[in-house]
């Protein structure tokens, strides 16, 4: 799918092939084939697959084989991703844009679990040191490290676990293996607000690298390098107009709680109104915690917590994983007030009709979505019908939507935030448009 | 067999770790399966269960397929099996997932395979009409 | 015990088999079938059990034997026809009296008799009964029931319903007895009803007979399997296998 009016040229491409770096060349060749020119930049996507079959650099090595030298590419592994083509659990893909009205530097910052704030200052420095600045809008395309399941004596710490050893040191173990260990949560809402501290005027539009919801291990690309926890973004200067949509389709349902312990990065919360918050949580939602198991995200999702933030926005949390009495969040909950927020498979569904309908731009040339992974999981083969409504949105405009673990925005000049089963469209357009 | 586009179509679903076996199926009988050298896990210790229990679940499918009956599925012991009909028919695709996988994403892929399943019959129906 | 199993095939002389007329399933039934033993071929409509018998005459009319084919649905000459279009051309054998057709009657009460006379009298190494269904469903009394049964002291003296499980097992039986007279090896073909388990519509020939070879036609998907069920004193795969119709007959795949 390509879109070529004037100089404005965007198109996405994909591959399905097992082999790694087969697949590399093929997603490259089926996306910057459609160009006219040479890719400004391109954004590169793969699912976990390629761990097992060649591995992620055999498949930056493929797509280097086609991609002209110097080219500049970020990206990461996702969940799963829709695009003009369709709906894919499994496969690579790419977004591209040749445009000369662009100018663009990529930059990344490792280690951002042991330091997220030099991370996050390191990508920024090196994206403008690079950026020449000639043009009205900046934005700034990043993957971050999502969630890993650290190990504990050589297994994967269960998601669940309401008695034993794993559920008593769980929570501590936990806090630790984040620093120590480099697993854990990404730390993600940190890094985000460092980076955004680092460089004030971007539009910041990004997510977290994922798997299959293993939670086991996450990728991120930049150039030819497979990072794992680093921060990676592309920096776009441009006279593209753009616009920005955000929606999740949860509803607060009045019952609120407030947290009285937690761990001190306010990521774990041990009790809830003075209680066990487990019990506190699961008693709420009517769920006996002995039918709690690997699939919580079942569950849990359809009852994230959310707590508001100071410009206004409700951010929900996905209870990741429980232990013994405290639950564990992604990312950390900013606020000791926290309320019971729902959502439904329709309610899901809507909020991609909202979002869409609020953007301005009726028109689009292109367009990047980000999306909580735990949608994928709920909505399951539903998100054909999410599919449809982004075909009747963007036409033959190229689109491509990536399930990431996590999602994070922010507008010039404002607080950046970092969400849990959001939706996020990203829309561009050249000056041909006109509202 | 040789030149299969459905067995391909099969064996690219068997490839994914959480899909312990696939076929297409209808009542009484498999009409497409990879060779089940390639199941995973203990779904050959349970498999003769699994297969009386596609049989009843076909006899409801057939009963409502004409009337818009999309997916079905179980869960028996430790996995599910999952149904996906193909319209207007008794035939389904079938795959046995662990009960405890991610399995919005596998039904993403399974209706990906439903689609070219049936892009395929229609590209042989297509053959056939032109060489009759 | 499942049908993924492969079992050795037993190594059979030439004199202990009689082919089929397809040569993977000659292979499959190490040789062919037991001499002498009646095969049940069942399958919905259209699954080609007929087609199997064209084959199974053709082979037998092939090594000079004499061939008797019993029907119950259709004309001789439409047999006929419908054979030299799969080509199978049966019209010299027919002509030259190797290979005879009798049609049976099913309103005649004689019609055992006539089958029973001609299997005795015909020399046939070869007897094909298509189709068992109608024959086995014609309303009969069976005077001798061997089943658990009321007594003779009984008080009863009602005749046993026609559509008891007594009276159609000992019909089929009998009709199977016939096929075994003389020195022949019979395959006859059952119906079977579309989403049914069971492998003859009477329900009982399956357990009477020597081997079965089961038909399954899957519209939707335009496939063909075909499943040995079961042959006496014979190692085989219960794995389903796949077969197309062709122009010239059932092949493997």
């Amino acid at each position: 799918m390509g879109c070529k009016i004037a100089e404005f040229q965007a198109a996405v491409g994909m591959s399905r092939k097992w082999d790694a770096r087969e697949a590399g060349r093929e997603v490259a060749r089926n996306t910057i084939g459609k160009l006219d020119r040479p890719p400004t930049f391109v954004l590169l996507f793969s699912t976990i697959h390629y761990k097992d079959h060649g591995g992620f650099q055999e498949l930056l090595n493929g797509v280097w084989d086609v991609l002209p030298k110097d080219t500049p590419l970020v990206g990461g592994t996702v969940a799963g991703f829709l695009n003009n083509y369709g709906c894919f659990t499994r496969g690579a893909a790419a977004l591209t844009v040749s445009y000369p009205n662009m100018d663009v530097a990529v930059g990344i910052g490792k280690n951002t679990r042991k330091n997220p704030k030099k991370a996050a200052e390191k990508c920024a420095q090196e994206i403008i040191k690079k950026q020449n600045r000639s043009f009205v809008n900046n934005i700034l395309l990043n993957m971050l490290p999502g969630p890993e399941r650290p190990s504990f004596f050589g297994k994967d710490l269960p998601i669940v676990s309401n008695q034993g050893l794993i559920a008593s040191l769980g929570p501590k173990y936990l806090e630790m293996s984040v620093k120590y260990l480099q697993k854990g949560q990404g730390l993600e809402e940190d890094v985000i607000k460092y980076l955004a501290a680092s460089i004030q005027d971007y539009i910041i539009f990004g997510g977290s690298s994922a798997d299959s919801n293993d939670l086991i291990a996450n990728y991120q690309f930049m150039n030819e390098e497979v990072s794992k926890n680093s921060l990676v973004a592309l920096g776009l200067n441009t006279d593209l107009k753009v616009n920005f949509a955000h929606s999740d389709g949860l509803k607060p349902t009045g019952i609120k709680f407030k947290i009285t312990k937690k761990a001190q990065d306010s990521r774990i919360i041990k009790e809830l109104d003075g209680k066990s918050a487990a019990d506190t949580f699961f008693g709420e939602i009517g769920i006996p915690r002995e039918y709690l198991d690997d699939r919580i995200l079942r569950t849990t999702f359809f009852y994230p917590l959310g707590f508001k933030t100071n410009d206004g926005y409700m951010c929900p949390n996905t209870i990741g994983a429980v232990l013994k009495d405290s639950i564990a969040f992604n990312y950390s909950i900013e606020s000791d007030e926290i309320e019971l927020l729902t959502t439904s498979g329709r309610m899901l569904l809507a909020a991609v009709d909202e979002a869409i309908n609020s953007l301005q731009i009726k028109k689009p040339k292109v367009g990047l979505i980000i999306s909580c992974l735990a949608r994928l999981e709920t909505l399951g083969a539903n998100i054909f019908k999410v599919r449809d409504k982004l075909i009747s949105y963007f036409q033959e405009a190229p689109f491509l939507l990536i399930y990431s673990c996590g999602e994070n925005i922010r507008f010039p000049n404002e607080e950046s935030h970092h969400f849990n089963e959001t939706f996020n469209i990203l829309v561009g357009t050249d000056n041909s448009y006109s509202s | 067999m040789r030149d299969d586009p459905i067995a391909e179509v099969l064996d690219d679903l068997l490839k994914l770790d959480d899909v312990l076996a696939c076929m297409v199926a209808r009542c009484n009988m498999i009409s497409v399966m990879p060779d089940n050298d390639k199941f995973k896990g203990d779904v050959m210790q349970i498999w003769d269960i699994i297969h009386r229990a596609m049989d009843d679940v076909f006899g409801v499918i057939r009963e409502y397929s004409q009337a818009g009956l999309g997916e079905i599925d179980f869960r028996l012991q430790d996995c599910e099996v999952l149904f996906y009909v193909f319209p207007d028919t008794e035939s389904a695709l079938v795959a046995i997932i662990p009960a405890l996988s991610n399995k919005g994403l596998i039904e993403v892929e399974m209706e990906n395979a439903r689609r070219d399943i049936l892009r395929i019959m229609d590209e042989q129906e297509k053959k056939r009409l032109v060489t009759a | 015990m499942g049908e993924f199993q492969e079992v050795p095939m037993a190594t059979k002389t030439e004199s202990d088999r009689v082919r089929t007329g397809i040569e993977k399933l000659d292979w499959l039934l190490s040789g062919g079938f037991p001499k002498n033993s009646t095969t049940l071929v069942s399958g919905t409509p259209g699954s080609g059990k007929t087609i199997m018998c064209y084959h199974y005459i053709a082979e037998g009319l092939k090594n000079g034997e004499n061939c008797l084919y019993l029907t119950s649905d259709e004309r001789v000459d439409n047999i006929l026809k419908q054979a030299k279009e799969l080509g199978f051309d049966f019209q010299s054998f027919y002509d030259g009296g190797q290979l005879r057709f009798v049609y049976l009657d099913l309103d005649k009460s004689n019609v055992h008799k006539e089958m029973e006379d001609e299997i005795k009298q015909g020399g046939y190494r070869r007897v094909v009964l298509d189709s068992l269904t109608p024959v086995a469903e014609m309303p009969v009394w069976v005077s001798d029931v061997h089943e658990i049964m009321p007594s003779e002291t009984s008080m009863t003296t009602n005749k046993p319903p026609t559509g008891s499980i007594p009276t159609a097992r000992v019909h089929v039986r009998h009709i199977i007895n016939i096929l075994n007279k003389g020195d022949c090896t019979a395959m006859v073909t059952s119906e079977v009803p579309e989403g049914s388990r069971s492998l003859s519509r009477d329900t009982v020939s399956e357990f009477l007979v020597d081997g079965i070879l089961l038909l399954d036609l899957d519209t939707t998907m335009d496939r063909r399997k075909l499943t040995i069920r079961k042959m006496r004193a014979t190692g085989h795969t219960l794995k389903p296998q796949n077969i197309m119709i062709t122009e010239s007959g059932i092949q493997f795949l």
